[in-house]
């Protein structure tokens, strides 16, 4: 038996909007995963402390305020030095072209604009999860 | 692999704490290992199972009895059990957003499961997971999970001390509750007692209680609180210990973890069975034949548990 994987999706920091997130974690749901929805106002502490307890597979953020590059790079900070590596990053929202490809640079995994098809993002996920598992160390 | 990841728990390591509960819910190899190393630390936490109908207000219950106890200093662990899709078999885990108020606290621990029941997954691991929890040392233990399907008879095994929580706008009311539900309750908690209808619950409650319960025991079991403002919550951790403490309770701690241990063996053993009878058509064709009455089930049962012994002799030999 595949294991279920289990993905938190977060807003970080004072952005409100959350519809997107809500559409991405039910269709995840309806994918078959597992998802943790910690919700809005969460700081990059909160979030990695949530994925640590829940030992998940992937941390979706979801930023709509532009603080995108302050709050992913807190977020992988956090995850190293909790020892969250092999975690996928993952997200999107309001995010320029260049600045994901600087975060990916980084470390960080694909990033989705707006009208991404869900399918998209659930693909992805799959493969990526499959991959760092098959590499897993314990 | 098991051993290091045992002696890394119980040296209060959070991250091999959360890879042990994700081992030993998924079944992985070495689970069985892993519970074996834990299994002289557990027995130390009290455990608490919160239920009742969805929409009550079992989290933010969960949250603010979980906030008394830090404040009373005990250390926490929360497992928050959600149903999975049985068409899709993914979750919502949604209980943690209700808990902000434990976050960034080392003496927390907070722990989503979905309740795979009726998604393939043949037993229920919420009684191991809560194992895990107690061994890793916290001393109380919350198990919160909706009161739905099966799920009620097991909480009343998996904890010491069971909560059924009502309130206003929880659907049909008192009258709709299986009588089970009630049944299982220590302590029945109406929640939103700010909230006018909260009157109606409560007298619906003790109609319903009071014909097989005493005056007496509805006074000090029954508990109007409010969740989210904390009132009646003080009083209602006190009463819990005061309960957990008492000689009418289990005063043989040994036993509660025995029985506790009896029930795992046969919910095992009961797996084996149902894989052997799954994986041999022979063994299918002699339930048809019983359905006919051409032979007793007990015969064909009887015929399961040879085959499933045999098939655990055949394994160990591969092994070996």
């Amino acid at each position: 038996m595949s294991e279920k994987i289990r993905v938190l999706v977060a807003k970080p920091g004072l952005d409100g909007h959350d519809r997107g997130a809500k559409i991405v974690a039910l269709a995840l749901r309806d994918a078959g995963m597992e998802v943790i929805y910690t919700g809005l106002h969460q700081t990059p502490q909160m979030i990695v402390e949530a994925a640590l307890q829940e030992d998940v597979d992937v941390i979706g953020l979801s930023v709509h305020s532009g603080a995108h590059l302050q709050l992913f790079r807190e977020v992988m900070a956090q995850m190293k030095a909790s020892g969250l590596g092999d975690v996928l990053l993952t997200g999107g929202g309001i995010i320029p072209k260049s600045d994901m490809a600087a975060l990916q640079a980084e470390g960080c995994g694909r990033l989705f604009g707006p009208g991404t098809p869900t399918s998209d993002l659930i693909h992805y996920i799959r493969e990526e999860v499959a991959s760092r598992r098959s590499g897993r160390i314990e | 692999m098991s051993l290091t990841l045992a002696e890394r728990l119980l040296s209060g390591d959070r991250r091999a704490l959360s890879r042990a509960l994700t081992l030993v819910e998924n079944r992985q190899p070495g689970y069985e290992e892993l519970l074996r190393k834990l299994a002289q630390k557990v027995g130390q936490a009290r455990r608490i199972g919160i239920t009742g109908p969805p929409g009550v207000g079992k989290s933010t219950l969960a949250t603010a009895l979980a906030c008394e106890w830090r404040r009373l200093g005990e250390s926490v662990g929360v497992l928050a059990i959600d149903p999975s899709s049985r068409a899709t078999g993914g979750a919502l885990l949604g209980d943690r957003i209700r808990m902000a108020a434990l976050s960034g606290d080392p003496k927390a621990f907070i722990r989503s499961a979905a309740c795979r029941e009726g998604t393939g997954a043949i037993a229920d691991a919420s009684g191991d997971l809560l194992d895990v929890l107690d061994a890793a040392g916290f001393s109380r233990l919350i198990l919160e999970t909706v009161g739905a399907g099966q799920s009620e008879g097991r909480v009343r095994d998996q904890v010491d001390i069971v909560l059924v929580v009502l309130g206003p706008g929880a659907g049909d009311g008192v009258q709709a509750m299986k009588a089970g539900i009630l049944e299982i309750a220590d302590f029945w908690v109406i929640n939103k007692c700010d909230d006018p209808a909260a009157e109606r619950v409560l007298s619906d409650l003790m109609n319903v209680l009071s014909i097989s319960k005493g005056e007496d025991v509805l006074k000090e079991r029954v508990r109007l609180v409010s969740a989210s403002t904390g009132h009646g919550i003080p009083d209602l951790v006190q009463q819990i210990e005061r309960l957990g403490s008492s000689s009418e309770f289990a005063t043989n701690p040994a036993a509660e973890v025995e029985g506790r241990m009896v029930r795992r063996v046969l919910a095992i053993a009961a797996s084996e069975l149902a894989s052997a009878l799954q994986s041999e058509e022979a063994l299918r064709e002699r339930v048809r034949s019983a359905t006919m009455g051409l032979v007793s089930a007990k015969t064909v049962a009887l015929e399961v548990l040879s085959s499933a012994v045999l098939r655990l002799k055949a394994s160990e030999g591969v092994k070996k």
